[in-house]
């Protein structure tokens, strides 16, 4: 019988198999067919991909030839020749001129993925954590090298930083191997370290093999010790090393440097940078409804109008949702002053801060470009512009993400120009205003409304209100404001 | 169509050779798919995102290594990555067996039995279970391709067969008192 049984026995342990290898030979013989809807949902996508590369490069286009042409629409040409209209006459005046012909001078021109909930069946029975499961997964997450004499510390970063000749190490499991001896520790260090070095690159919480063991170390259990670190104390993964000073000291290592360029590395790693090229369109206006060009009391009426802006940014988000950015832009802003003249016999230009280009008389002048005893000037103005703004991200959904920015703005001007309407409706160039303010402040506040084209490239929209915080008093009181809406696109660089 | 001139047009975006590469391959990626997601549907809709990436990277295969094994490897990525989100460390102990024996004539369950069980493991034992059993991956791999430690993933893998072994065995017995009870 007995013979039997084992005999039984024998052939149940020849019989027996690993269990995954049993699980492989049969799936070899596993044959399925997916749905033949499958194809049709993958054909759909990828039309939908297509469609989105061919509308985000044709969108490009469009942007770009709404650049030209504005920028060619507003850079026209407006020399006029009035020789055949004008007579000339030679006056006793205050510009004595040649020849009355008002040219104006050229300007130099400005998978989709279905989301399903996912359950898991877990065994209650072979799946529980605990109190033990909790106190390993804070022993496994952080690591510390550590003093021992008697007891065991763990070190905080001051301690780390200064020379103090603390450190020990926390290993895996629930047990603390404190280095008693320095020889030993000198003997082992080179061996140690080249191991440590190869754990730089694991991920954090993988656990190293063991250091070689030295032989009279204490082994402290964790069990029942509670394990909670304070404010200062180091919170190391397996990436980071800490050597010890009196070792760093003979070997002339320089461990400050090291945790220094660690944790310049760390920094780079949360920087990030982005470019942003925008353009788009302003409306310039006061709302004290002063005007640059005209001082003293004068029957004028004021109002904005629009311009463009184009320009350059750089951003760098210190976090996630904090940054900073700065860049270089260029503003036309056009304003209009109507001057009315109630009293015909005064010259109206005489009044008005503007240096005329070549003008033979007055009495012309007012011939050409005084309407029902008003002139109509416009102001062009051109500036160099560089902000400096912080940035938030107020929202950062895969579709529409909204950021708001606030920040302050140079403006420096490049040249100016004053326009006078003829009586034929045109717009001639007449000089310069000569009191403008030549470098400007304002506080810019705006929202960027931005859609990601691809994982670095993205499309922004970006309404701005810019106001200028000091008001001009050698500009009759004049204060400028702004409104933007401009549109660019931002590339990720970092 | 030879499978270079496949690669070569599915990288210029033509629909033909693309639907080509797809009747070639769609039996073995759907059983790979099988394998590492928890049902059908899930499957099928894995199959259908690693066919997504494979068409949108085909210019990125570079030619060295087997095509196959590049696509197998992407297809195993986006199972992983559905359900990495859910993933949570587990309790180690030092005490499992590595290996875990069953009588192979006592399992009497067909093969979309087995598969079933497979697939109603945990996610995370399933992973570790397929990606070590059936398609030979060491644990030092897997536990870089799912950020977990060797331990964690031999852990994973042990609890995996136990399971497997219990439902076997539940299985079994069943089928035994079944058969006692016509009897």
């Amino acid at each position: 019988m007995q013979k039997i049984q084992c005999k039984k026995m024998l052939q149940k342990m020849k019989n027996k198999k690993e269990i995954g290898k049993i699980f492989k030979e049969k799936f070899k013989d596993l044959d399925e067919i997916p749905s033949d809807l499958i194809w049709n949902s993958i054909e759909k996508d990828l039309d939908k991909k297509k469609k989105r590369r061919f509308l985000t490069f044709c969108f490009l286009g469009f942007l770009c030839l709404l650049g030209t042409s504005a920028f060619l629409y507003f850079n026209q040409n407006e020399t006029i020749d009035l020789n055949s209209k004008i007579t000339t006459k030679e006056t006793n005046l205050r510009n004595k001129v040649g020849k009355t012909e008002f040219v104006s001078q050229t300007d130099t021109v400005y998978k989709t993925k279905r989301n399903k909930t996912i359950k898991s069946n877990s065994t209650k029975k072979l799946i529980a954590t605990n109190a033990e499961y909790d106190e390993y997964e804070i022993v496994t997450r952080y690591k510390v090298y550590k003093k021992s004499t008697k007891t065991s510390k763990i070190i905080t970063r001051k301690q780390l930083v200064s020379k103090k000749k603390t450190t020990s190490i926390i290993k895996k499991g629930n047990s603390i191997k404190t280095n008693t001896t320095k020889n030993k520790q000198l003997k082992n260090k080179k061996s140690r370290f080249k191991k440590q070095a190869n754990y730089k690159k694991t991920k954090p919480f993988n656990i190293p093999n063991q250091v070689q063991a030295v032989k009279k170390d204490t082994v402290i259990d964790l069990r029942n010790t509670n394990l909670s670190l304070e404010k200062n104390q180091v919170v190391k993964t397996d990436s980071t090393i800490v050597k010890k000073d009196s070792i760093s000291k003979k070997k002339n290592l320089k461990p400050k440097k090291e945790v220094e360029k660690q944790v310049v590395k760390d920094l780079m790693k949360t920087l990030k940078l982005y470019l942003t090229v925008y353009g788009g369109k302003n409306y310039f206006d006061d709302f004290n409804r002063k005007s640059g060009l005209i001082s003293g009391n004068q029957n004028i009426k004021t109002s904005g109008d629009f311009g463009y802006n184009f320009g350059v940014l750089a951003r760098v988000m210190i976090s996630k949702k904090i940054g900073f950015r700065t860049g270089i832009g260029y503003s036309v802003w056009n304003y209009n002053t109507t001057i009315q003249n109630t009293n015909s016999n005064n010259w109206i230009l005489e009044q008005t801060n503007i240096a005329l280009y070549n003008l033979s008389s007055y009495d012309d002048f007012n011939l050409k470009f005084v309407v029902n005893n008003e002139i109509k000037l416009s102001e062009k103005l051109n500036y160099y512009e560089i902000p400096v703004e912080c940035y938030y991200i107020i929202s950062d959904n895969k579709k529409i993400g909204i950021d708001a920015f606030a920040g302050i703005s140079t403006h420096f001007m490049q040249k100016t120009k004053v326009f006078a309407t003829s009586i034929e409706g045109q717009k001639i160039a007449i000089g310069k205003a000569t009191n403008e303010v030549k470098i400007m402040e304002t506080l810019n506040i705006g929202l960027v409304f931005n859609y990601p084209i691809t994982k670095k490239l993205k499309l922004e929209i970006t309404p701005i209100f810019k106001n200028q915080f000091q008001i001009q008093k050698i500009n009759n009181d004049f204060k400028a404001s702004t409104f933007n809406a401009n549109a660019g696109l931002t590339y990720k660089i970092l | 169509m030879n499978l270079e001139t496949i690669i070569k047009s599915c990288a210029k975006q033509n629909r033909q050779a693309q639907e080509e590469l797809y009747n070639l391959y769609k039996k073995t990626l759907f059983v790979l798919c099988l394998k590492y997601c928890a049902n059908q549907a899930e499957a099928e809709d894995n199959l259908h995102n690693a066919f997504i990436e494979i068409f949108t990277n085909i210019k990125k295969f570079d030619g060295k290594g087997s095509f196959e094994g590049w696509m197998k490897r992407i297809t195993i990525n986006k199972a992983i990555n559905s359900y990495k989100k859910n993933y949570n460390l587990t309790p180690i102990k030092d005490d499992f067996e590595d290996e875990i024996y069953v009588d192979e004539n006592e399992i009497n369950c067909s093969l979309e039995e087995m598969l079933l069980m497979v697939q109603e493991l945990p996610n995370r034992y399933r992973l570790v279970f397929s990606l070590y059993e059936l398609d030979d991956y060491t644990h030092k791999e897997i536990a870089a391709m799912l950020s977990i430690s060797e331990n964690t993933s031999k852990s994973n893998l042990h609890r995996a067969k136990m399971i497997l072994r219990e439902k076997i065995n539940a299985k079994n017995s069943m089928q035994k008192n079944v058969a006692k009870n016509e009897k």
